[in-house]
């Protein structure tokens, strides 16, 4: 409701105040209102007997004024003699000391005597009736349009010869000299009733009419405690009523009604309740101060609070100045706390967010982050990024464990770090750190990169256990063509392979050799309308058997000669062929091709085994090997399978029962490229392999005196003791099949014997003197 | 004096009327059958009938601030004493037409003589004391006579036949504080019974 709790305590405050203010005003209304009717009616009784006591005295005076009038000799004598002079000039005498308004004389007969010449001649009835039955009457009489205080003294001589009637006028005159004895500001109206008419106001003062009916006001005639009140709400006033004595009992009556205005008496009241008003506006004025400066001692610190817990909010740095010792003040303080720790928790978040956990290292995040931060700084060209990947990290890892390879990784986190300067060093992946750098050239940057390979190549020592490691490094440039839509990194990543590929310690990323991601697709979908096109096709390269001098086998090589791109190196569709899956098709037509082209050589009279390489993703595939299977016992092939040393196998256990059912089944098993990898002597003794295919870097090393010699013996040897034939690839020369032969090799294969041929090149090879001069050798 | 009044009576109806005749008893009473004195019933005088001889040494005295007898009847021309018995002062007056008389302060002892020249009443009234009142009635007939504490008043040797009598009482009701009825008188005695309502003075 409020934005501000100041504004809200005033608020509540200045209303409670107005409510108890407006109680206190109630309850002195409800007090004045009950005081005032209670000293009103008080007032009015007592005005009330003040009039009696004017009354009775103006009905006295007249009495006896009557009386002595009525006793006297002569006035009698005149009376009774019927001097009418005698008794006019009496009547005159008494008149003007006395100031009466009337005088007259009644006879017993009705007759009138008066000096009011109105009155003079016979009598009221009801005048008569009146004197006749109480001579000494008094009270109101109304003669003609005059009302009058009148009384009546009977004239005796001895015996009753008529009466003297004296009168007073009742007006608005007498009523106002009335109204000004009284204590209380009253005003007096005099109501009569007169025989068979209603009540009716005696109104001969101009603005003192009352308005209201004389039947009404009888209506609401009350008697309480002998007072008689009338309530005139529309007048704001109340009425005590007087009834009056009237002059001819029974004839008519009258009442005096003594009203009080109370607007003039709560005037008083007013005056009152208007200083509790200003007393009230004061104190409200000054409570709704007190209190705003007391809410804003309160409200302030929270506002504070509230703009800091904002500051919080936003991930700034809060704090509050801690004032006082009061809650508040307490509050602050722990918001103070609050806010540190949650400044120290978001460290320790944004920490854990940019590091691995295992190692402690800084992450691929934190890496990007320095990225960013090298990008402010350095243009592109001179951004450099590697990937240093632990070669076989799997073995090593599953050698040493978890624990003991998280420290390996950061130890060589911390080599790479301090094998040159400015390096960003983070981890990649489980088996990589990623290294990112500024450089003045690509050449600097693979020396930086060289350098760190260098120092991490060293064995570590961990638990008093002495790890080799060998890395490979991928380098690649921010400036490069991202046409590969990879990142610094990816490129690097991919270069790794590459490098692995080239069998290099470094290589930069090949954005050639990568191909485009955008053209895969495409490219795949080429490749499977080039098996049927002809496109792709097999070349065959004879293996020369030293126990025979004959070429009984040949390595079946898979070849695409796109008619737009030329031929495509198998590098480039066969590894990319392996991550889409389009490696079984492909593979399933290696192997129906291979027992097609055999069956030509068969026809031209050339008994040769055909190997095929099968990647190792497929060799635990049972579907493939049911496939393979099938085709080669419908066919009667003579097939072998050349499984690289180094594949990935994904199911080992499945893989060497598929293997044992190919060798059951007459499928040659062949270990490819043996050396380029670290197998176990367990592994190698599992597989039912009937050949081992040395790696060509040993072979062509041969020729160059170097000391590889003593590997190739002993492998030679490895391969004799586990019942394996060793072919050795590569041979080039011969002087290297010379000391093959010397050392025992079983078979050999390479450009010195031949190279990869298609079918009708094999054929004319195997007709060719050249395969008979090879024997030769 | 009753009595002696009565016997004037009878001796002067002796002299004016030849024939002999009856007593007339009337009984006066209020309307509740009380005995009603001070009444006085009258046989109007008749034109040539006789006339009833003036009276002196009648008396109305004042005693005890109260005049005694309350009520006096008068032949007309009678004169009347007026002895203070009291040993204050008396003031007495009638203001009453044709026996307009005013008796000034007078004390004890002191015998004020009036003559009674109107028939009529006269209202006496004492100027001092309001409550003396009393009233004379000047009559012309020899037939009047005052009832006493019984309210039996006697007209003696009324005349035979028809006769009409007026009974009066100051304070009666009646017109003229007169009620008028017509007896017939026979020889012997005629007893009538006249009721007569009072409204005394408050
Ligand atoms: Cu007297």
């Amino acid at each position: 409701m409020f934005k501000r709790l100041s504004s809200e305590l005033t608020l509540i405050y200045a209303a409670l105040f107005g409510v108890v203010l407006l109680l206190i005003a109630g309850a002195v209304w409800v007090a004045v209102e009950a005081n005032s009717r209670q000293a009103v009616r008080a007032e009015m009784t007592s005005s009330s007997a003040v009039f009696d006591r004017i009354w009775k005295l103006r009905a006295d005076q007249l009495q006896q004024t009557a009386e002595v009038l009525a006793r006297d000799f002569g006035f009698r004598e005149a009376v009774a003699t019927g001097d009418d002079e005698t008794m006019l000039s009496a009547l005159d005498n008494i008149q003007s000391r006395f100031s009466f308004d009337t005088a007259m004389i009644i006879r017993p007969d009705g007759s009138v005597i008066s000096l009011d010449d109105e009155l003079t001649g016979p009598a009221d009835p009801t005048l008569l009736a009146a004197v006749t039955a109480n001579p000494d009457a008094s009270g109101v009489l109304t003669l003609g349009s005059t009302t009058y205080q009148a009384v009546s003294a009977p004239v005796r001589a001895p015996t009753l010869i008529g009466w003297v009637v004296f009168g007073q006028r009742l007006g608005g005159e007498q009523l106002g000299e009335l109204e000004q004895l009284s204590a209380i500001p009253l005003s007096a109206h005099l109501y009569l009733k007169r025989a068979g008419q209603q009540w009716s106001a005696l109104e001969d003062r101009p603005g003192s009419a009352i308005g209201i009916a004389g039947e009404e006001l009888a209506a609401r005639a009350i008697e309480t405690n002998g007072d008689i009140l009338i309530n005139m709400p529309e007048r704001n006033s109340i009425g005590g009523v007087k009834t009056l004595q009237v002059f001819a009992e029974g004839a008519s009556s009258a009442g005096l009604l003594l009203e009080y205005s109370l607007t003039m008496n709560q005037a008083h009241y007013r005056d009152m309740l208007a200083t509790i008003a200003v007393i009230g506006a004061i104190g409200l004025a000054a409570l709704v101060l007190g209190s705003w400066f007391v809410s804003r001692r309160v409200t302030g610190p929270i506002s504070g609070l509230r703009a800091a817990a904002d500051q919080l909010t936003r991930g700034e740095v809060a704090a509050v100045a801690v004032k006082g010792r009061n809650e508040i003040a307490e509050l602050a303080a722990n918001f103070n706390v609050m806010s540190s720790e949650i400044a120290a928790r978001e460290q320790r978040i944004l920490h854990l967010a940019r590091h691995d956990q295992e190692t402690g290292l800084p992450n691929l995040r934190a890496l990007h982050e320095a990225l960013a931060g090298l990008r402010k700084i350095a243009p592109p060209g001179n951004i450099f990024g590697a990937i240093i990947s632990i070669n076989r990290f799997d073995q090593i890892r599953g050698a040493i464990g978890h624990g003991l390879f998280s420290r390996l990784i950061a130890e060589i986190a911390k080599r790479s770090l301090n094998s040159g300067e400015g390096l960003h060093v983070g981890r990649a992946t489980t088996g990589t750190i990623a290294v990112v750098f500024t450089a003045q050239s690509r050449e600097a940057a693979e020396a930086t990169i060289r350098a760190t390979a260098q120092a991490v190549s060293r064995p570590v020592t961990l638990d008093g256990d002495r790890v080799d490691v060998m890395v490979t490094a991928g380098l690649a440039c921010d400036a490069e063509d991202a046409k590969a839509h990879l990142e610094l990194l990816e490129r690097a990543e991919v270069a790794v392979e590459q490098a692995r590929a080239q069998r290099k310690i470094t290589a930069w990323f090949d954005p050639a050799a990568y191909g485009d991601p955008a053209t895969t697709l495409s490219l795949m979908s080429s490749m499977v309308h080039g098996l049927s096109s002809g496109e792709l096709f097999l070349a065959h390269q004879p293996k020369l058997d030293l126990r025979t001098e004959k070429i009984s086998s040949a390595e079946a090589l898979l070849r695409w000669r796109h008619p737009q791109r030329g031929m495509i190196r198998p590098d480039a569709f066969i590894g990319m062929a392996e991550e889409t899956g389009h490696i079984r098709p492909l593979t399933d037509w290696v192997i129906d091709r291979a027992i097609a082209d055999q069956r030509i050589f068969q026809k031209a009279g050339h008994d040769v085994t055909l190997s095929v390489n099968v990647s190792g993703r497929l060799i635990a595939n049972e579907q493939f090997a049911e496939r393979a299977l099938r085709q080669i016992r419908r066919s009667g092939a003579r097939l072998c399978f050349e499984i690289t040393e180094t594949a990935v196998i994904d199911n080992p256990k499945l893989a060497l029962d598929v293997m044992n059912e190919l060798k059951q089944a007459g499928i040659g098993i062949s270990i490819d490229d043996y050396g380029s990898g670290l197998s176990s002597l367990s592994y190698l003794r599992a597989i039912p392999a009937e050949e081992l295919k040395i790696d060509k870097v040993f072979v062509e090393n041969l020729g160059n005196g170097n000391s590889d010699a003593f590997l190739v013996k002993s492998t030679i040897d490895l391969a004799h003791s586990l019942g394996m034939k060793l072919t050795a690839e590569g041979v080039e020369t011969a002087d290297v099949l010379a000391i093959l032969r010397a050392m025992g090799a079983d078979m050999i294969q390479g450009y010195f014997v031949a190279k990869p041929l298609a079918v009708n090149d094999f054929l004319a090879f195997m007709q060719s003197p050249d395969a008979k001069a090879t024997s030769a050798i | 004096m009753l009595g002696r009044f009565l016997t004037y009576a009878a001796t002067s109806f002796l002299f004016a009327t030849q024939a002999w005749a009856g007593d007339i008893v009337i009984r006066v009473t209020t309307p509740d059958g009380k005995p009603l004195p001070d009444a006085v019933v009258l046989m109007p005088a008749k034109p040539g009938g006789p006339k009833p001889a003036p009276i002196d040494g009648l008396k109305m005295a004042q005693a005890g601030k109260q005049f005694t007898p309350f009520v006096l009847i008068a032949p007309v021309g009678s004169t009347v004493e007026f002895p203070n018995l009291d040993k204050f002062r008396h003031h007495v007056y009638s203001f009453s037409k044709g026996n307009k008389f005013e008796l000034e302060l007078y004390g004890r002892e002191e015998k004020r003589v009036i003559t009674f020249k109107t028939t009529g009443v006269a209202a006496l009234g004492c100027n001092i004391h309001d409550q003396m009142v009393a009233f004379i009635r000047v009559v012309d007939t020899p037939w009047a006579a005052k009832s006493g504490d019984d309210g039996v008043a006697r007209l003696t040797a009324a005349p035979d036949g028809s006769q009409r009598i007026d009974v009066w009482h100051p304070y009666a009701t009646a017109k003229d504080q007169t009620v008028t009825q017509t007896i017939t008188v026979s020889p012997g005695a005629t007893t009538v019974t006249v009721v007569l309502g009072i409204a005394p003075p408050s």
